[in-house]
């Protein structure tokens, strides 16, 4: 990389991320200056024109693509009508050792005296606790799943390729097209769709705006630039403002400028939940960097700087830290935007092409944790793709992931989809199948498949608390066979499932009401023809996902149960159940049974793996295809972020042979340690459900260096990749770090700043994981080459 | 020796019966012929290798041996090797197939020496052949002529090791005579074979000029048809005699140098041989 971009990722990499209460600021003074009798969508939106007409300009030095969300690199900001950081939240992220924020006295003052007494009460997440049945709230508290909404805004979707082919006043006219269109409809049911329209066309205003304030700052330097080279740069900077996003973009630059604009709308209007991105990267940009090498107007190396810049501005935005920390559930600064590289074209044919590998070399130099990066792999790409990704994925830090084309398109043609919209998809978040710029498909929450099986085994009973929180579904003593357990299992799993899709349409329709997002709206189709919010089942297909957590833990503890109880008589249920009490105290014999001579999940033992089978079909027949608010459905998905350690922080031991509060398995990799064959054992374990009623799967596979070292072995990884997706599996990722250099880190933080890992979906900082987090990791199975 | 010929006698017993004794099963194995692999490891061989780096899997019948758990320190009794079904090992073969098919993969059968149990052995190849997987046997070539005559059609690649030249030493380091191994070498030429040969580079063993030399004389006859693998030396073998608990006759040895390694392997590239080094890309 060059002088320029060297010193811009300096930048970004030193500087500390703060509490910025700039937009929260903002928002109030607009809350509580504007008396105008709007609707609710209108008012939004004229606080999103609000905010980005006063907001600070932030032109970096030296800097080509231009816009920061705060005031400054790294200023994160918050947002109090979705949830209001307490002092003590502040005082805790300003003071803890990881993922931390600096909060300034100032801060915690304005924070005091301006933002909580406005929003107290007034927040989602207020009126989400407000509104929730008492049964959620019990099962919630007890650890049985998570709530995404209750924090963030119902954001993960992804963009395609719309922005490259008109401009916002383009968009406007499609908004006039529709406003008039159903004017002259004249029906009941377009009752609102018209204010949703004016909103969006109100929050596009607020977006020219920004962008022209951007242009005329460019100006102002560029008449006090120390260089000329800088007062070119400048002029260009103020050309390009001018134009995008306004108008479609002519050129390579402007097309990158248009989508970071677009970007940073969008998460300044919410802090939407695992962040936009510009998905198809190589794709979108491909005719702009193929007529520049043609007409000459940017060489290859201009072209790359200038990529090299964007990376560095997603990498300025930390993910807006929670409140009521309990630094346990997705706790990081990554906000999970993940571009997609490769995979097939609209015209179904391979789409890997000479940006493609351009990018990779970005995303080699930048080693930054955001954007993340993926693969798409489909039957039709080529080796040299995978190789050279591979390369990457050797080097150590965590990306790019590697992702089944094929699968994806399968999932979504299942789900209902166009196979041209499934061809233009792609992943996004950790692992999350998505139609690109068509489909709001949210995260709801994560599920812990093994809290359910323990309180199964409880008879409703909680152990830790002993309150009751599920159902009776038997008492287990009087099981007489592995069904009896099983089909209590999945009554007191349905019971919770209800629980929480109940939960989720009194959750789904408080943001409809209260939060619309008009200018992401903009973006993703069918939203200005149905004139119709995001948030509202505005786009073209609306699915709400929950995420499975935990199979290898509950496939193992199911095994156990069945080959020790119930086949080999080895020990009654009574006992068992016992022992699990005492945490194995004084069992440990009996633990290394169950540890080493049980079958277990991961070794292509279909003893263990038919169990994962069942649970997987309990779980899917429990989700999918259940109505949600916004006239979509919701379906499953396997992954877990960081939310296994939380989840094993509230279960106590479990027949696998796990000790209380230990991390549950995560995704669909098997519980750390207990797959003994190797890979390939592994991935056909994990390809024995069928990845294509999901809407996505996380595998894990740790590697030390040593076996990636030669090119010989390199291709037997590709070869390993393509057996895994022929089977139909869905993602794989790669940590490529021996775990004594893990350990070196731990000890010495300081020296280890920069070493990146795949932590679950997603990569990060190792020296900003917790402990537990740090040693589950040093944990996983090295699968070292012995020969 | 009558001892050695029961135990043979058993050996072949169990053979007949659909049994062999097997030592490991290894999957993914990446260094065993092309692709990805599944190795066998039968367990028990002919020779007596010093240098030996499984020497767990010398007898023929599985032992139980005490070894100290390195991060509790306890003390365990593990049996290695174990008596089974030629069809559950060939189930177990058979579960890597889609592997095997991705990568230009298949089944290596490595020891102990999988000769030395020819009906268990010729049995398996027979199942692999029928499912057209590719097939190596990793020999140390000390075996009847006849029972190389059986598998020659059932086996895609032979890695066949060769280790010391001079007949005399290679009896004291190896227990046995080398003009029979030479024999099925010539005879595996001759039937036109599929061979890479592999040398181990035992320091001041196998790894001398002088022997190298020799050896290299040996193969130069055949460098049109064959591969050469040297295999530099690695501290396994001590390592395990250690945790085994077994004698380990070989004095503190330090493994080759790159620079090292490229010299030896010139003894065989100037006589024409295609030789690589493993480990080094």
């Amino acid at each position: 990389m060059n002088e320029r971009i060297s010193r811009l990722r300096k930048q970004s990499l030193e500087v500390k991320p703060y509490i910025s209460l700039e937009r929260a600021k903002l928002l109030t003074k607009f809350y509580r200056t504007n008396s105008d009798n709007d609707s609710i969508p209108i008012k939004r939106a004229k606080a999103f024109k609000y905010i980005l007409e006063n907001k600070e300009i932030c032109i970096n030095h030296d800097e080509l693509i231009v816009g920061e969300r705060g005031p400054q690199p790294k200023a994160t900001p918050t947002y109090p009508e979705i949830c209001s950081h307490s002092i003590d939240d502040f005082r805790i992220l300003n003071s803890r050792e990881k993922i931390s924020f600096l909060t300034s006295k100032e801060t915690m003052e304005t924070q005091e005296s301006e933002i909580i007494p406005f929003w107290q009460g007034k927040s989602i997440r207020d009126k989400i606790f407000d509104k929730v049945d008492p049964a959620w709230k019990i099962a919630y508290k007890a650890g049985v799943f998570t709530e995404f909404l209750e924090q963030r805004a119902p954001g993960h979707t992804v963009l395609d390729d719309k922005i490259y082919q008109k401009g916002l006043l383009d968009f406007q006219v499609d908004i006039q097209n529709s406003i008039n269109k159903i004017k002259s409809e004249n029906s009941n049911e377009n009752l609102g769709k018209e204010d949703e329209l004016i909103a969006m066309n109100i929050s596009i205003e607020g977006m020219l705006s920004y962008a022209r304030r951007y242009a005329e700052k460019a100006i102002e330097y560029a008449n006090i630039a120390k260089t000329p080279q800088r007062k070119q740069e400048l002029l260009k900077i103020a050309e390009i403002c001018s134009r995008v996003p306004a108008n479609a973009p002519q050129n390579f630059h402007e097309a990158l400028q248009y989508y970071w604009f677009v970007h940073l709308g969008v998460i300044t209007e919410l802090n939407t939940w695992d962040s936009f991105n510009p998905g198809r990267l190589d794709q979108h940009l491909y005719p702009f960097y193929q007529s520049a090498l043609e007409s000459g107007e940017y060489t290859q190396v201009e072209m790359k700087e200038l990529l090299q810049a964007f990376w560095i501005k997603f990498n300025n935005q930390p993910a807006p830290p929670k409140v009521g920390v309990t630094a346990q559930e997705s706790n990081t600064y990554t906000d999970f935007c993940l571009i997609n590289l490769g995979g097939l074209t609209s015209q179904n044919k391979d789409g890997v092409n000479e940006l493609t590998y351009l990018i990779l070399d970005v995303i080699e130099e930048m080693r930054l944790l955001q954007p993340s990066s993926m693969i798409q792999v489909s039957k039709k790409s080529p080796n040299k793709f995978i190789d050279r990704a591979l390369k990457i994925i050797k080097s150590g830090f965590g990306q790019p992931s590697v992702f089944n084309t094929d699968m994806i398109i399968k999932e979504m043609l299942r789900q209902g989809k166009s196979h041209l919209d499934a061809l233009c998809g792609g992943a996004s978040g950790c692992v999350e199948t998505g139609a690109f710029g068509k489909e709001s498909y949210i995260l709801t929450g994560y599920f812990n498949l093994v809290k359910v099986l323990e309180i199964t085994l409880y008879n409703g009973l909680d152990p830790r608390t002993n309150h009751k929180v599920g159902i009776e579904s038997g008492d287990p003593l009087k099981f007489e066979s592995f069904n009896d357990l099983l089909e209590a299992f999945e009554r007191q799993l349905n019971h919770f499932i209800n629980i929480k899709i109940k939960g989720n349409l009194v959750i789904e329709k408080l943001w409809a009401d209260h939060l619309p997002a008009p200018f992401m709206s903009v973006f993703i189709d069918d939203c200005i023809k149905n004139g119709m919010d995001y948030n509202n089942g505005g786009a073209r297909y609306n699915t709400s996902y929950i995420q499975g957590v935990g199979v290898g833990t509950i496939t193992d503890s199911l095994s156990a149960l069945k080959y020790h109880v119930f086949e080999k008589k080895t020990i009654d249920l009574s006992n068992f159940l016992k022992i699990l009490k005492s945490n194995f105290n004084d069992n440990s014999e009996f633990r290394n049974i169950l540890l080493l001579n049980t079958p277990k999940y991961g070794n292509d033992d279909d003893f263990a793996d038919d169990i994962l089978k069942l649970v997987f079909e309990m779980f899917f027949q429990a989700v999918d295809g259940k109505p949600n608010y916004k006239k979509g459905h919701f379906r499953i998905n396997l992954l877990p972020t960081t939310v296994h350690v939380y989840f094993g922080s509230v279960i106590g031991a479990t027949p696998d042979g796990r000790k209380s509060g230990v991390p549950l398995s995560e995704g669909i990799s098997p519980v750390q340690g207990s797959d003994k064959f190797g890979p390939t054992a592994v991935l056909k374990s994990a390809a024995k459900i069928d990845h294509s009623r999901t809407g996505g799967t996380l595998l894990n596979q740790k590697f030390s260096p040593q076996l990636l070292n030669s090119k010989n072995n390199l291709e037997k990884i590709r070869y390993l990749i393509r057996a895994y997706f022929e089977m139909g599996g869905h993602h794989i990722q790669f940590n490529v770090v021996s775990a004594a250099t893990l350990r070196k880190a731990q000890k010495n933080p300081e020296v280890y700043r920069d070493l990146i890992v795949r932590v679950a979906g997603y990569s990060d900082y190792f020296i900003d994981l917790g402990k537990q987090l740090q040693d589950e990791i040093i944990q996983r199975t090295e699968h070292q080459n012995n020969q | 020796m009558i001892e050695l010929n029961k135990i043979h006698q058993d050996q072949q017993n169990l053979n007949q019966q659909g049994y062999g004794c097997f030592f490991d099963i290894k999957k993914f194995a990446l260094n065993d012929g092309p692709g990805i692999r599944t190795t066998v490891f039968f367990k028990g061989c002919p020779l007596k290798c010093s240098w030996c780096h499984n020497p767990e899997s010398k007898s023929f019948e599985p032992m139980e041996y005490s070894i100290t758990d390195s991060i509790t320190e306890e003390i365990k009794v593990i049996k290695v090797g174990k008596v089974e079904s030629i069809k559950e090992v060939f189930a177990t073969i058979l579960q890597d197939t889609v592997f095997y098919q991705q990568s230009k993969g298949g089944v290596t059968f490595s020891g102990g020496e999988p000769l030395a149990q020819i009906h268990s052995l010729n049995s398996l190849l027979k199942l692999c052949k029928n499912k057209n997987l590719h097939t190596a046997i990793d020999t140390c070539g000390y075996s009847d002529q006849s029972n190389f005559e059986k598998i020659l059609d059932k086996t895609d690649l032979f890695l066949f090791d060769l280790k010391i030249a001079n007949e005399k030493e290679h009896i004291f380091h190896t227990g046995v005579s080398n003009i029979r191994i030479l024999e099925n070498l010539q005879f595996l030429v001759e039937n036109n074979a599929n061979i890479e040969i592999n040398i181990p580079l035992i320091p001041n063993i196998t790894d001398s000029y002088e022997n190298l030399n020799a050896l290299s004389k040996i193969i130069k006859p055949y460098s049109r048809k064959i591969n050469l693998t040297l295999l530099p030396y690695n501290i396994l073998g001590k390592d395990k005699a250690r945790r085994f608990s077994i004698d380990y006759i070989l004095p503190e040895a330090r493994p080759q140098t790159n620079s090292e390694l490229v010299k030896m392997a010139n003894v065989f590239q100037k006589n024409g041989i295609n030789t690589k080094i493993s480990g080094l890309s």
